[in-house]
């Protein structure tokens, strides 16, 4: 299906660059030459795609390491904007998708600085795509606020929105408007204009109630989901997913954590039957370990939802850990099979860094699938 | 400006209050800015309450909502006792009790105004209350808190409500020309919409109504963690899985498989002759 035909026609400086990759049609009418792209929306990446897209945009420049430091201060930068925004956990879905998706098709070097601009502009599409609107004045107002008096603790008592420690002066506000807009115009190309999107947390609802889940059980795979969403898992797996593979996790965590004797009573009897959601077990075991890889990281505890409700002397890193090594045997995975096999070509040019004046140049043709 | 121009300027900005969000905005900015003269402004809202029609009294009520809001976020939080002690004689003002029919329009504004107000004011047992608006059913007990005696004087009401729309259904068809008749008695003329205001009053519930679906997703929280009470508040909102979501997950994992698929393809781009 043909979602947005960008029609712009002139000579293009950059097409010789372009010739060495693609099997291309080169036609000129009165010695303008004239591009056709076709860009399929992919919604879901493997792996492998992840890193042969991060090999242009992060890689190259060494920059993996500053990118993964960053992005925890965005995305704990986006939990205290949501908040104090009033807006609803779910709009963090897609944000963060956004925001991640973005940094695999552009260059980290070139935009680092931008990072929260960028991360404002996801919210402010999240937001659209979520039917929670408020104007980008508001957003911008508050995060400048937030930038420059962060809350200390996630215990903070959230202060009004009003209540603006920082005012940003109506130039600036301004001209970070004109920076949104900008940014939505890079992000908007990046995602081929595919608007699709379902929510976790619909799903864990609605799969919690058909398990006849504990409440606590629930609240606890919430938590979990609302956590992976901050992961690459959003990039890869699809949001049901996610959301049974939140309730897969919560059920391993629960007895280690937790004494309540009847939620374990009712978890021993527990039957996940993977099928019946539409789910595959090695997408679950995929999803659980890189869930678990984002608990074991120390410095991405203090962004957890999960982590603020656990006992205060639990040692979760190490129990984590523990749990970790004994994936594999409770998934039943032989060790050949734990990774998602895929063959990608690594000259197509989705996995390398985006060139905009392409549209500029030419026509893009975004499309949801290459049938 | 001295205290009694202040008052006067007040008191014309809320004779021609309207329900958009800038109109209301700039009254409660205007109030916030010179709280030092809360008491006067007080008694000008029960003033002015008393001089206008029912369309203008619910945007006052639209109003006293929003002040009540900007009022509370700020130190000393002006105006929010007084108002909050006078609720009753708003609400009786905006709901006013009379035989006749016309005087329970804006009965379910009011509902949607009370019940926000009540959030913000944290009343425990607001749930409690809508659900008894909307199953017509009255509040017993006896209270001294404002804010529960405006509930139970807003239940009494949408009751009598109830029972007359009961009633004129089963004893007589509604005439349409009774609706823009003029009463004789003056006090009941405030009551009494022309055909102008009624479709005045359409476009403000129009507005009103889409208003408060700006805010309907607004989650309040009080630290910056997730609680057990946001939780069950959205688990309330969803049921167990159905056919049509059994036929929902089976189209995601279909697109999900294409996404996957579309990996083994040479190439994503491809590029086409214009």
């Amino acid at each position: 299906m043909v979602l947005l035909v960008h029609p712009i026609a002139c000579s293009h400086s950059n097409f010789i660059y372009h010739l060495r990759l693609f099997i291309t049609l080169k036609h000129s009418t009165m010695g303008n030459e004239f591009t056709t792209v076709i860009q399929v929306s992919k919604q879901f990446l493997s792996s492998e795609e992840i890193r042969q897209s991060q090999e242009s945009s992060l890689m190259k420049d060494q920059q993996y390491q500053n990118y993964v430091l960053k992005k925890q201060e965005v995305m704990r930068f986006l939990r205290f904007l949501i908040i104090r925004l009033k807006f609803p956990i779910r709009v963090l879905q897609v944000t963060s998708y956004l925001f991640q998706r973005f940094f695999l098709f552009n260059s980290f070097r070139k935009y680092s600085s931008y990072s929260h601009e960028i991360a404002v502009t996801c919210l402010f599409l999240s937001i659209k795509m979520n039917d929670c609107i408020r104007k980008s004045r508001d957003l911008i107002l508050v995060a400048h606020d937030i930038r420059l008096s962060p809350p200390l603790n996630s215990d903070d008592a959230v202060k009004d929105e009003s209540d603006l420690t920082h005012i940003l002066a109506e130039n600036k506000v301004d001209e970070q408007r004109k920076k949104v807009l900008y940014f939505e115009r890079l992000i908007l190309e990046c995602i081929a204009f595919d608007f699709r999107h379902n929510n976790i947390e619909d799903y864990l609802i609605k799969f919690s109630k058909t398990l006849s889940l504990h409440p606590q059980m629930g609240y606890l795979s919430w938590l979990i989901s609302v956590d992976a969403m901050m992961t690459e898992v959003i990039l890869k797996q699809s949001p049901h997913v996610i959301a049974l593979s939140s309730i897969v996790l919560a059920k391993l965590l629960y007895p280690e954590i937790f004494t309540d004797k009847t939620v374990i009573t009712e978890l021993d009897s527990l039957d996940l039957k993977y099928s019946k959601f539409y789910c595959e077990r090695l997408q679950i075991y995929e999803s659980v370990n890189e869930m678990m890889e984002f608990y074991m990281n120390k410095n991405q505890l203090p962004n957890s939802f999960l982590f603020d409700y656990l006992p205060k002397d639990l040692k979760f890193n190490d129990l984590v850990i523990n749990l970790k090594l004994e994936l594999p045997n409770h998934f039943d995975i032989p060790p050949n099979k734990r990774k998602a096999e895929a063959t990608i070509n690594k000259d197509d040019l989705f996995y390398k860094e985006r060139d905009y004046e392409i549209g500029k140049a030419g026509t893009i043709l975004f499309v949801y699938n290459n049938d | 400006m001295d205290a009694f121009e202040a008052r006067i300027h007040f008191s014309d900005m809320l004779k021609i209050l309207m329900p958009s969000q800038q109109s209301v905005t700039n009254c409660t900015m205007y109030a916030i800015k010179n709280r030092h003269l809360q008491e006067d402004f007080h008694s000008v809202i029960l003033e002015v309450l008393d001089a206008v029609d029912l369309n203008v009294r619910i945007n006052i009520f639209q109003f006293v909502d929003s002040l009540i809001a900007s009022g509370s976020a700020i130190e000393g939080h002006p105006f929010v006792e007084n108002l909050a002690q006078d609720l009753p004689v708003i609400l009786e003002k905006v709901v006013p009790v009379n035989n006749s029919s016309k005087a329970f329009v804006n009965i379910h504004s009011s509902f949607h105004i009370l019940a926000h107000i009540s959030h913000e004011l944290q009343l425990k047992d607001t749930k409690e209350y809508e659900k008894k608006f909307n199953l017509n059913e009255t509040l017993d007990e006896e209270t001294t808190d404002p804010l529960k005696r405006s509930w139970k004087f807003l239940l009494q009401q949408k009751a009598l409500l109830h029972s007359e729309r009961y009633a004129s259904e089963e004893n007589a068809e509604l005439n349409p020309e009774s609706l823009t008749e003029v009463d004789t008695d003056p006090k009941l003329r405030l009551y009494t919409l022309s055909e102008q205001q009624i479709l005045a009053r359409m476009e403000a519930d129009r507005e009103r109504h889409k208003r408060a679906k700006e805010k309907l997703w607004m989650v309040t929280r009080e630290s910056y963690s997730l609680s057990l009470n946001e939780f069950e508040n959205i688990n309330d909102r969803f049921s167990s899985l159905q056919d049509e979501d059994f036929k929902e997950l089976r189209e995601l994992k279909r697109l999900v498989n294409k996404s996957f698929n579309g990996r083994s393809q040479n190439s994503e781009y491809k590029r086409l002759k214009a």
